[in-house]
């Protein structure tokens, strides 16, 4: 690599003698006639690293530039090569002060020369190289630095679901007695009203009756207790939801026919889609045997069923269908609706906890992490899209026959923060 | 013909106040108590057809009274109930001995209101022959709903 080099002398013969030298040498020179022509290309952007300066010079002197040069903070090492014909001891001390490198003394000595050169090549090699590896050594501080904050967080965010974990556990026992009582007595005061509203429209016929407040109660009661029935309903909802956090490894590890878990599914979502939603089945009618939990698999189903169901509430009539294909290995379900589909936007979003779009109350979000979560430990994959033709759709497949369950007892939702496996 | 009775005992209050409402609207005699040794103490003074029984309660457990229960009067029969919906405590009950073991929330009363016919009738089928095999007329046993 041809090194850049000023070279600063006011004796032109010098300074034209000096820059053949150099070129023979494979150095890139830059010449400078006088002190201020010098210094002006010290303290320009990118100088070169290497350079020999006379001492007397118009303008500024050699350990006059020197000192300018040293006293930049923002600059990378400059060589500095004084040309002298004085000897003094004074002298040398004010020119080592002002930062020089090296002296060499005129008339030029080749080989002196050259071998100071080489020393100051060594040098500025050197300090290129450390250069280098400081920022090599920024960027790899600066990537530590990234990837600490990273599992930092997710540490926290594991810490934090874990708690929820066993608060959800607790929650959910604390909170079935009071919601045991309220709806216990809820229904006791339903079966006690239908005397209270006789008693009610009799006492309508008296003449110092309210008519309006009695009639007013007669209308509100039922609804409130039915009101806070279906209050009730949804916080059990909201609990069983929860519950699903907390669950302990109690996967039960063995040969299903996912044809069955199918037919299960739909058969408990019956009342579901009794009235408005067309099912139409693509089923293989052998079995089609996976290994794992079928409960937990039937439980995705479901839960996607159910899901194709809220989609569709909006339409006056709606289509689900289900086929299941074995190719490769693998099981391969496609649960299909005719709904309004998923957003574009939201299409990577829907697998996180607590995402969803139903308005407050409805629906948990919950649901479609835990399905993630369980697929992937059977070593399948699930994955959601848009048809075409409208609606979404959502693929799931299983690897079939022996292998599947590796991981059982772990708390699903935690799983998925740990560090990918690099890919091979 | 008598009417039964039941013995409630859970450690909340609020639960036994409205399972007791509940039976008392159907017509049954109710006692209440808030553990199992209060329980064991109630059915030494009073003479009851059904308990009715939470698992977890402090001094003595559902399952301890359940085992007391079975060993000292064969006659009762007992409904579990509990918040704690795990396949052990399912299987604890039957083993030893419970009618059923019903979850909470009760999504109404309606099995617990059911189990409890279907405990007064077993009882109701023995008390006939126990009576008739001892010459006591049938009409002397306790009132069924």
């Amino acid at each position: 690599m041809a090194h850049r080099i000023l070279i600063a002398d006011d004796d032109r013969s010098s300074l034209v003698l000096l820059e053949r030298t150099l070129a023979k040498l494979g150095f890139q020179v830059i010449t400078a006639t006088n002190g201020e022509e010098a210094d002006r290309v010290l303290q320009g952007n990118n100088p070169p690293r290497l350079a020999i300066l006379d001492w007397e010079m118009p303008g500024f002197t050699g350990p006059q530039i020197c000192r300018r040069v040293r006293n930049r903070t923002d600059l990378n090492y400059v060589y500095v090569i004084l040309l002298t014909a004085r000897e003094g001891q004074a002298e040398f001390e004010h020119a080592s002060a002002a930062g020089v490198d090296d002296f060499l003394t005129k008339p030029l000595n080749s080989a002196f020369l050259q071998h100071r050169l080489a020393v100051a090549v060594r040098v500025i090699e050197s300090e290129l190289q450390l250069e280098g590896k400081q920022l090599e050594l920024a960027q790899v501080i600066q990537n530590l630095e990234a990837l600490a904050e990273k599992r930092a967080m997710q540490l926290v965010h594991t810490e934090r679901l874990a708690t929820l974990g066993t608060l959800a556990a607790g929650v959910a026992h604390e909170i079935n007695n009071p919601s045991t009582f309220i709806s216990g007595n809820m229904k006791i005061l339903k079966e006690c009203w239908p005397l209270v509203d006789e008693a009610l429209t009799r006492f309508m016929d008296h003449p110092e009756a309210d008519q309006d407040r009695v009639g007013f109660i007669r209308e509100e009661a039922p609804k409130i207790i039915d009101g806070a029935l279906v209050g009730v309903d949804r916080i059990k909802n909201i609990i069983n939801g929860l519950k699903n956090y907390s669950r302990k490894g109690n996967d039960q590890v063995a040969p299903f026919n996912v044809v069955q878990s199918l037919e299960n599914a739909l058969a408990i979502c019956h009342n579901l889609l009794k009235y408005q939603i067309k099912v139409l089945k693509n089923l293989p009618t052998d079995p089609v045997v996976v290994q794992g939990d079928g409960q937990q698999i039937e439980q995705v189903f479901i839960n996607l069923i159910s899901n194709a169901v809220d989609a569709m509430q909006e339409q006056e009539a709606g289509t689900i269908s289900i086929s299941l294909t074995t190719e490769n290995g693998q099981a391969r379900v496609h649960l299909d609706d005719t709904g309004p589909g998923i957003p574009q936007q939201v299409l990577d979003e829907i697998w996180t906890p607590f995402f969803t779009t139903k308005e407050i109350g409805k629906g948990t979000g919950l649901g479609l992490s835990i399905v993630q979560r369980i697929i992937r430990n059977h070593e399948g994959e699930i994955e959601a899209g848009n048809r075409p033709e409208g609606g979404a759709r959502f693929i799931i497949r299983l690897p079939l026959g022996v292998g599947a369950i590796t991981r059982s007892n772990d708390i699903p939702v935690l799983k998925a923060l740990e560090p990918e496996a690099q890919p091979v | 013909m008598k009417k039964a009775t039941l013995l409630i005992v859970d450690d909340e209050v609020e639960i036994r106040e409205m399972l007791s409402r509940n039976f008392r609207m159907r017509g049954f005699n109710v006692e209440l108590a808030g553990n199992g040794t209060e329980a064991l103490a109630l059915l030494a003074e009073k003479r009851v057809d059904v308990v009715i029984s939470d698992i977890m309660m402090p001094e003595m457990s559902g399952t301890e009274l359940l085992r007391a229960i079975r060993q000292q009067y064969p006659m009762i029969r007992v409904i579990m109930i509990t918040g704690y919906v795990t396949l052990e405590n399912a299987l604890t009950c039957m083993r030893l001995g419970a009618q059923t073991c019903i979850f909470k929330p009760f999504d109404d009363l309606d099995e617990l209101n059911e189990e409890v016919g279907l405990a007064l009738k077993w009882l109701r089928i023995w008390q006939v022959k126990l009576r008739a095999l001892r010459g006591m007329k049938i009409e002397e046993g306790v009132e069924v709903k």
